[in-house]
């Protein structure tokens, strides 16, 4: 037994030693311990050179993509994109609530049921873009305060994020009016709830991001295939007569509206190509549409049982979504050449459909006429912006300052393209609905209706005579509840919402 | 030290040789037992047979021999110069004299001063079930499991004494032999869905790849006085799970093979084509009456607008028939097999288990199946004296087929097979005329039966290997390594044929994925066992490394010519531009620890327990280092002298404890500024990955600390006929990992942070009782009840509360409007909701302010039960064996699962859904005894803020017969004298067979939207033992 306690001594020690060469490290290896990612990039590591400048603004532009849309990484919600054609996007709420395209998937829109409840979530498509609005305010200030390319090249994407604010802030006014969006950089991280912005303070902000930038960017990318797709000095000008109209600023909206109609853009000579020939002349800003992320408003538009329609054909059918009421599409001239862009009757997969079935919702708005393959996606530009609104804008903005003896010349350059009569011999009052019709005729399926209503102050009323039971306050939409509740009483809900 | 042993006792020249029969209470034939004559270390084992033989000098002829066997009592005998001692033993009803295994060791039951419960394999009836956690549903107090998919393998959420971190992670930390398992996850990749549209995927349970076979025992650490030794790891309890290991013994064989019949439970009850064209039609002219603003909601002339056309003819109804049960084109019945066979024996210095099992599931649902094969072997070796070595090994492949169920998080196209099943017309056949399969009313969805032809299978393997070595270095202190290496790694093949005709990718396509999980860990501990004046110390010193690292990357390829190779050449897929290539590696997840135990019982009265661990995380950027103590005491008051004699006491116990544990399950990535790709948009013919704030980091964010109070009694009576234990307990969290919300103004909308508290208080009761015990007829009976509530103390102070959300309310209340049924006519509408219309649902103006809006928003109920219960009973008569068992969850409330299927315009609207036969209870202008909400919008909807009202809420309180087994052992004279077998039992097993409930949904478990259908499930098996 002796001997068994002697090697016990021996063995102890050793195994001591052993284990004190485990135990230490362990306890002191704080390398180890460092906190690390893989998969991400940080402020140490990024806006250092022009290509981390260019990914960073092309983040600005993802909101405006044809595509579905995407998670939001700042609240982990996934949202449809501004320009998809979805029907809960900016785009098609911008359509559905008036009287050119009608839908039925969602009832308390088409309704007026909405209220500060009724979109959540992945159901509120525009608000919450307001995110990108500090996005962008990030991306100024990162990029205005790099050292990495040239001064030449950090002007040109700074120009770009601001001109993409602006429209981003744009885009909010025209559906929930001034909100309170980030603009100070130091104020990013901020808990502080911050109230609504004036309205005088939200227009001048936007107006301020557009000029400043205008200097710093192209003329246009009309042409330039490795571009196309950038927001121009054309875009900045848009914006800014988009915002001049919406506030009535008629001098301001002539001027800058006469600005874009010198810059070189020139009207499609053919209505139908403005919308299948890509980087076409007469376009201002047309989201860019590919493969890998198409645009969706074709398939939405075909009905499932859709064949052929002229020299239109394809394999199988769409989703059914959009029809024009008949009431809008006989607001066109028998001889309107807009009218070749609408479907007015078709081949089924089961035999004709026209005016005379009685079921049939309506034409269909299809606008882009051209395309290859059965969907369900296309690369097929959406349209945003085109010269075409421009001389109507500068046609409405003249009227309601001087009456239409100077406008006519204006509306007509759009009307004879389309094998219409000129406008001629109207009252300025004759003349404000006139363009408003013609604007219809132009504009329709490109998400300006609503605003044109509203500008008219015919939305609501235009909604009442369709049997909807909408109320005034509803030129507004509300303000999500979950922002209400979160401002704690410093964000105020739109005029009229109960929350 | 052997040879010594061995040169010693062969100088010892004159031998006996004693020899003997060990059975058991029934008289059957006990192997195993230990046989060891006292004050000698000289012993042997029973073979099969029940017989030994053990040599012993002649000069210990009138010794004693001590016969010793797990779960029996031990007994002495005198050998008396007798050759030959029979024995029959006894078995030990003191179940408390159990050994609890507690982390980094055991304790005998009696020296436990935290609180813990144990579960024995043994007790569970193991078949036709794929993970142990599954198992344990109801089974131990305080343990909360609810089964989130009864999909083979699918996953469960567990807590222990109740979920109480909002946003953060609060499932228990899973110990498997000893090995923490850091990441508990699984590697399954997932689909990318950015063009598919549908998820297609499993909620897979990580512990489905250990065969439940496996485990001999499951010991539950509930309160922080237990579990502080886990630390960091362990604010949600620790479940120790622990594999069966040899015994030393003639090796024993045991096969279990099972085959189980599953059958759907009752399922959604959907239109036949007859009664969908008639609801169709009927539904469709109110939603033409309330478009054209028509009477009875609106003053429209009928004559001034357009007639209604119905979309189906009175002949079409007349001659539509059943149409097409899309569900039963999907779902069948399904099967088990089961095969499990283990080994187990060994020498004194050699011991071995090792098992293997194949489980094969045709599930229910097509394209669902669940193979899986697994392998174990635990060896135990002695080196010489003082040296053990170990190896749990356990290898396991599982094979998968992913349909996927419950909700969707987008349209129709993303539905689902299940859902599409729901959704498709039964008014249309499976295919057209020219084959190809048929389109619904709604173009966007996937035919039902196409979905049967889209390939989605994941193969995952997981190997476990744990060497461990225990090296004796005095008598009273021992030296331990455990490492830990898990590797998880899985592979999933999907291809989506041109034949489905996918809406959004009719031209096929294929993803290839892969992902790996892997956990390590090392750790190295010394513990100490000493007689120190009157009482015993018991020490653990020890220290740990972890580390996890998930990886995955993933392509998919579109545009294929032909369904031919499906996704064994993804190169051939056309469209590049609808290529997708991804990446990922998981954030560094590291860990280094410290650890400690003391625990002091004197005079086998009073115990008391010290333990302590000091966590270092990689996942908090300044503030890594945590330390989390505990503490608690116990006294055995039945082994004071006033108890000590007494009938009716056997066992009394009280026990305190106080400790606090961390909670560090948040991502790491959370503490970082970030700025994150995935944010694309085309310019020219580039399509560029945008780059843009992801995260607000937050430097200083550090461990949530949970403190636990516990006070708990064991009470064992009438010999411990009766006995149990009562625990009481409070949790309060602090600091918890949440986050603050960042105004929605701002680019990112949350910043992990250390704000606010929450607290659950709880008591639970575990009896178990022998009711009946008469020799051949054995009644035992298990009860467990539980009750919690989870409620606020301190909320985030930046987070705006809503004016209904009380400071202090349950952590799962649900708030909304009350509702007074629907309003059935133009005369029933409420002053205070002018403009509604007839069919809308009438909420109640709470207040009374004639006003609806969030000042009428009340607290509707609890999403978490009050009581959680379990009931398990055990009859032996004779060779029957019978256990049944039952389990529930009381006093919650849940949304009917079916209400999405109720709005009337999923079947009104022209691209019209199927729907449940209960729409026929729509209110319409012609249906006005309807009681479910009709067709027109609610224009006061918009205005509650929470969304929700109690419409479809309903009490979903449950109790379910999740098991009968009925078994019975043939008898052993059958086998003769050859004894090749030992013995055999055949039973028969039900599981699922009824619940009870109020609740009109689908399941009141399953009370996500689609879930995955419940089985009824029956087996017949056999147990063999050779």
């Amino acid at each position: 037994m002796k001997n068994i306690h002697h090697y016990s001594k021996r063995s102890l020690m050793r195994t001591l030693i052993a284990m004190a060469a485990i135990l230490v490290p362990l306890a002191s290896c704080d390398d180890a311990l460092e906190t690390k990612v893989y998969t991400q990039v940080s402020p140490e590591n990024f806006f250092k050179t022009e290509a981390d400048f260019n990914v960073a603004v092309v983040a600005l532009y993802s909101p405006f993509s044809t595509n579905w849309g995407m998670t939001d990484p700042g609240d982990g919600v996934w949202y449809n994109s501004l320009y998809n054609a979805d029907n809960k996007t900016y785009l098609m709420r911008s359509i559905l609530t008036t009287d050119e395209m009608v839908n039925g998937w969602d009832p308390n829109l088409e309704n007026f049921t909405f209220g500060p409840s009724t979109w959540s979530g992945s159901n509120e498509t525009v608000y919450y873009k307001i995110r990108y609005v500090a996005r962008a305010t990030d991306v100024i200030n990162k990029i205005s305060n790099a050292t990495g390319g040239t001064e030449e090249v950090r002007k040109k994407y700074v120009a770009e994020a601001k001109v993409l604010r602006a429209w981003l802030m744009y885009i909010l006014y025209d559906f929930f009016g001034p909100v309170n969006v980030k603009l100070d950089p130091a104020t990013l991280n901020d808990t502080q709830i911050t109230p609504r912005l004036s309205d005088a303070e939200y227009t001048a902000q936007m107006e301020k991001d557009l000029t400043e930038a205008i200097p710093d960017l192209e003329d246009m990318y009309n042409g330039n295939t490795s571009q196309w797709g950038r927001v121009s000095k054309g875009v900045a000008r848009m914006v800014l007569l988009k915002l001049y109209m919406h506030t009535k600023q008629w001098a301001k909206a002539e001027a800058i509206g006469k600005e874009i109609l010198e810059m070189g853009y020139a009207l499609e000579p053919n209505y139908a190509d403005i919308f299948t020939k890509r980087g076409n002349n007469e376009l201002i800003y047309a989201v860019p549409a590919s493969d890998a992320t198409p645009n969706y408003y074709i398939q939405e538009v075909l009905p499932s049982d859709f064949r052929q329609a002229g020299s239109i054909t394809r394999k199988v059918g769409g989703w059914s979504g959009y029809n024009m009421p008949w009431s809008f599409f006989d607001k066109f001239d028998a001889n309107d050449e807009r009218k070749s862009v609408i479907i007015d009757a078709y081949t089924a997969d089961w035999g004709e459909v026209d005016r005379t079935d009685t079921w049939w919702k309506g034409p269909l708005p299809l606008k882009y006429t051209s395309f290859n393959g059965d969907g369900p996606g296309y690369a097929i530009d959406a349209v945003v912006f085109r010269l075409a609104e421009v001389y109507l804008s500068v046609a409405e903005a003249i009227n309601e300052q001087r009456g239409p003896a100077e406008a006519y010349a204006y509306v007509n350059e759009v009307r004879s393209r389309s094998n219409v009569a000129d406008f001629e011999d109207m009252t300025q009052d004759e003349f404000r609905d006139a363009i408003l019709d013609e604007r219809g005729r132009e504009l329709f399926a490109e998400g300006v209706r609503r605003q044109d209503l509203i500008r008219h102050g015919k939305f609501i009323s235009s909604a009442k005579a369709r049997g909807k039971d909408a109320k005034d306050y509803q030129v507004l939409f509300p303000i999500p509840s979950a922002v209400i509740i979160e401002g704690k009483g410093i964000i105020e809900q739109n005029d009229g919402y109960t929350n | 030290m052997a040879m010594l042993i061995t040169v010693c006792y062969g100088l010892q020249a004159q031998q006996k040789v004693i020899t003997g029969k060990i059975t058991d209470e029934n008289g059957s034939e006990l192997p195993g037992v230990n046989v060891l004559l006292k004050g000698t270390s000289l012993g042997t084992v029973s073979d099969q047979a029940g017989a030994y033989s053990l040599s012993i000098p002649e000069s210990q002829s009138s010794g004693t021999l001590v016969f010793s066997f797990i779960g029996y009592l031990s007994e002495e005998l005198a050998i008396n110069n007798q050759t030959s001692v029979n024995i029959q033993m006894m078995p030990d009803i003191q179940t408390l004299s159990e050994v609890v295994v507690v982390g980094y060791g055991t304790q005998r039951r009696e020296d436990i001063s935290g609180a813990v419960s144990s579960v024995k394999a043994s007790e569970l009836p193991q078949v036709a079930n794929t993970s142990i956690d599954n198992l344990l549903q109801g089974r131990a107090a305080g343990l909360n499991l609810t089964q989130r998919s009864a999909q083979p393998g699918g996953g469960l959420n567990v807590n222990i004494r109740g979920a109480i971190s909002p946003n953060g992670n609060n499932t228990p930390l899973y110990v498997i032999d000893g090995v923490p398992v850091l990441n508990n996850g699984s590697a399954e990749p997932s689909l990318n869905d950015s063009n598919l549209g549908y998820y297609g995927g499993v909620d897979r349970n990580p512990l489905s790849s250990i065969n439940p076979s496996d485990i001999e025992s499951i010991d539950i650490l509930k309160d922080a006085s237990a579990t502080a030794i886990y630390g960091s790891a362990a604010a949600n309890g620790v479940v120790l799970i622990t594999t069966k290991r040899g015994k030393a013994g003639a090796v024993t064989t045991e096969y279990r093979g099972s085959y189980t019949i599953q059958s759907p439970k009752d399922y959604y009850d959907l239109l036949d084509a007859t009664q969908f064209m008639q609801q169709q039609n009927r539904l469709a002219k109110d939603k033409y009456l309330y478009d054209n603003g028509i009477a009875p909601y609106g003053t429209t002339d009928p004559s001034s607008v357009g007639a209604f056309t119905p979309k189906f003819t009175d002949e079409q109804i007349r001659t539509a028939g059943a149409g097409t049960d899309w569900t039963d084109k999907v779902m069948r019945n399904g099967s088990i097999q089961e095969h499990n066979i283990s080994l187990s024996g060994g020498t004194d210095k050699t011991k071995l288990y090792t098992s293997f099992n194949y489980y094969n599931n045709k599930a229910i649902l097509e394209n669902s199946d669940f193979v899986r094969y697994t392998g174990r072997v635990n060896l135990e070796q002695k080196l010489g004296g003082r040296v053990k070595f170990g190896l749990n090994l356990t290898l396991s492949q599982i094979n998968n087929n992913n349909a996927s169920s419950g909700a969707n998080a987008g349209g129709v196209e993303k539905y689902n097979m299940l859902q599409s099943a729901y959704a498709f017309s039964p008014t249309v056949g499976v295919y057209d005329e020219d084959g190809n399969y048929t389109k619904t009313f709604d173009p966007l969805i996937t035919n039902p039966v196409a979905f049967l032809a889209i390939k989605d299978k994941t193969r995952t393997s997981r190997i476990i290997a744990s060497p461990t070595l225990e090296v004796k270095i005095t008598d009273a202190l021992k030296g331990n390594v455990v490492v830990g290496i898990d590797k998880q790694s899985s592979t999933r093949n999907f291809y989506l044929p041109r034949a489905v005709q996918n809406s959004q990718l009719p031209e096929g396509m294929a993803q290839l994925g892969q992902g790996s999980l892997d956990n390590y860990t090392t750790e190295a501990f010394l513990t100490y066992d000493k007689k120190v004046g009157p009482g015993n110390l018991s020490l653990v010193l020890g220290a740990g490394y972890y580390n996890s690292v998930q990886e995955s990357f993933s392509m998919q390829a579109v545009d294929f010519f032909t369904d031919a190779l499906q996704y064994n050449n993804i190169g051939i897929g056309a469209n590049k531009e609808k290529a997708i290539m991804s990446s990922y590696r998981s954030p560094n997840a590291t860990k280094i620890s410290q650890f400690f135990r003391a625990n002091y019982s004197l005079l086998d009265k009073y115990i008391v327990t010290f333990t302590g661990r000091r966590d270092g995380s990689s996942t908090f950027p300044e503030d890594k280092y945590g330390f989390f103590p505990g503490i608690s005491a116990a006294w055995r008051i039945n082994q004071e002298d006033f108890l000590k004699n007494s009938t009716l006491i056997s066992d009394l116990k009280l026990r305190a404890g106080y400790g606090t544990v961390g909670n560090d399950r948040i991502s790491p990535t959370n503490a970082l500024d970030l700025y994150e790709s995935g944010f694309y948009y085309l310019i020219g013919n580039t399509y560029y990955n945008g780059v843009t704030l992801a995260q607000v980091g937050n430097q200083n964010l550090t461990w949530e600390t949970d403190v636990m109070i516990n006070v708990g009694l064991d009470f064992g009576l009438w010999s411990d006929r009766l006995s149990g234990s009562f625990e009481i307990y409070q949790r309060t969290a602090k600091d918890l990992l949440d986050f603050n919300r960042l105004p929605s103004n701002n680019a990112d909308g949350q910043v992990a942070a250390n704000v606010g508290s929450t607290r659950s208080q709880g008591i639970e009761l575990s009896l178990t009782s022998t009711n009946v015990d008469n020799g051949s007829l054995r009644w035992t009976t298990t009860l467990n009840v539980s009750t919690f509530k989870a409620y606020w103390v301190e909320r985030n102070p930046q987070v705006a509360l809503p004016e209904y959300i009380g400071e202090n309310d349950p952590i799962n209340a649900v708030y909304g409007w009350r509702t007074d049924g629907i309003i059935t006519s133009t005369g029933d509408v409420p002053s205070y909701m002018a403009g509604a219309k007839p069919g809308n649902i009438k909420y109640i103006d709470s207040n009374g302010d004639g006003e609806l809006n969030s000042k009428d928003v009340v607290m509707l109920g609890n999403t978490s039960p009050k009581w959680n219960v379990g009931l398990g009973n055990t009859v032996t008569y004779k060779n029957f064996d019978l256990n049944f068992f039952f389990y529930g969850f009381l006093g919650q409330s849940a949304f009917n699962n079916y209400s999405g299927f109720y709005d009337p315009l999923r079947i009104a609207n022209t691209n019209s859904q199927n729907t449940l036969t209960d729409v026929s209870r729509i209110w319409t202008a012609e249906n006005s005894t309807g009681d479910l909400p009709g067709i027109a919008s609610n224009p006061y909807s918009g205005s509650n803020p929470t969304g929700t009202h109690d419409f479809y809420l309903e009490k979903a309180s449950f109790v379910r017969l999740k098991n009968i087994t009925l078994g019975y052992r043939l008898p052993d004279k059958l086998w003769g004298n050859r004894k090749f077998i030992q013995s055999a039992r055949v039973f028969v097993d039900v599981q699922n067979l009824a619940v009870f409930s109020n609740y009109n949904g689908y399941d009141p478990e399953f009370t996500e939207v689609n879930p995955y259908p419940q089985a009824l499930s029956t087996t017949f098996g056999v147990n063999l033992k050779f």
